[in-house]
């Protein structure tokens, strides 16, 4: 269904499917859930520098770390920020960063491994 | 925004909405119900997160400049920042984030004491952020950590170390700040009842909600970027 036709869906039925987008939106129980999740992947994370602190496992650590931020910043974009529930053109506004975090993911890895790619 | 796509009778069906107050029911074909100001914030929030990410990729290159020497030959940022003291303040953000998604919900719902009371306890979070943060960078120059040139243990640092933790770190802490006075303002409004006279009315605490999402969502990879790795 475009957007165009799912506005149109919308004044066709009103109030109605109203109080159904209201259903399909976030509860309190998924704040509380996200808040909870937040909190373990913080334990996690703290944790993380202590397990892999040799110098051999580096990249483990600096790869598990990312992946929790971004996982972590993920659940707050989506669900405290309600990204989840909007349409795809608030999305992409919000998107734009993730850009410029793609861009400087390629620059450090080119910076990181440029002598070893000569 | 283009709003011709709201059916009209929509309106005809429920028409008391509350003088001032912006009918929820528009619906705008690309942003749904999304109101200018929303827009507007979204397109802040993504300059905004842009400024940050130059700042994170300044530090990143940095870093991997300067290898071992950061902060020093043989120290690793761990040695220097208290991880405990700053996981905590990261906790305290992210429950402040859980108690403004309530007000933004309570809001929505027309409670107006509900809403207070949850602004009221993300405020209190912010201050509690803010303080761990002042009580951080006196320890920290009380060691001899500067923004221009540093010292730990007697020892030269590596001054771009403490450098951009400090604009990192006091970047964020301005924006901590800013929402704190932000939502003190919208704390007095909500107190009057401003926000809950249903309708979508909500929609300023809404904003300020955005805002501060924003805010810990930052801190989240400063976190990780300046103390963890």
């Amino acid at each position: 269904m475009t957007q165009a036709e799912h506005t149109t869906h919308t004044g066709q039925h009103g109030h109605g499917h109203m109080h159904e987008e209201v259903a399909h939106g976030p509860t309190r129980g998924t704040f509380i859930t996200i808040w909870l999740t937040l909190g373990f992947l913080t334990v996690v994370e703290i944790m993380v520098p202590t397990v892999y602190s040799a110098e051999w496992n580096h990249h483990i650590k600096v790869a598990l770390l990312l992946i929790l931020a971004i996982g972590k910043a993920m659940l707050v974009g989506l669900f405290f920020m309600h990204l989840k529930w909007e349409k795809p053109w608030l999305k992409r506004i919000a998107l734009l960063p993730a850009y410029m975090g793609l861009a400087a993911i390629l620059l450090m890895l080119e910076e990181a491994f440029r002598n070893s790619l000569s | 925004m283009d709003t011709h796509a709201t059916h009209p009778t929509a309106h005809a069906e429920h028409a008391a909405v509350p003088p001032g107050v912006l009918d929820e029911r528009l619906e705008d074909v690309r942003f749904g119900k999304a109101t200018g100001g929303k827009v507007a914030m979204w397109i802040f929030i993504a300059q905004d997160g842009m400024a940050f990410g130059g700042l994170l990729l300044a530090y990143g290159l940095l870093r991997i400049f300067a290898g071992d020497n950061w902060p020093a030959p043989g120290m690793k940022p761990t040695d220097i920042l208290g991880i405990p003291l700053t996981a905590l303040a990261t906790f305290i953000l992210i429950c402040s984030s859980v108690s403004m998604v309530l007000a933004v919900d309570n809001a929505q719902k027309a409670h107006r004491k509900n809403t207070v009371f949850w602004l009221a306890l993300t405020i209190l979070g912010g201050l509690s952020f803010l303080g761990i943060q002042a009580f951080e960078y006196t320890h920290l120059a009380h060691e001899g950590i500067g923004l221009a040139t540093s010292t730990f243990d007697g020892k030269p640092i590596n001054s771009l170390f403490s450098t951009t933790f400090f604009v990192v770190t006091g970047f964020h802490g301005a924006h901590v700040t800013a929402g704190v006075i932000y939502l003190i303002c919208i704390l007095m409004g909500a107190m009057k009842g401003r926000y809950t006279k249903g309708g979508m009315s909500y929609s300023h605490v809404e904003l300020v909600g955005l805002f501060w999402h924003f805010v810990d969502l930052v801190w989240i990879l400063v976190f990780t970027f300046i103390y963890l790795l």
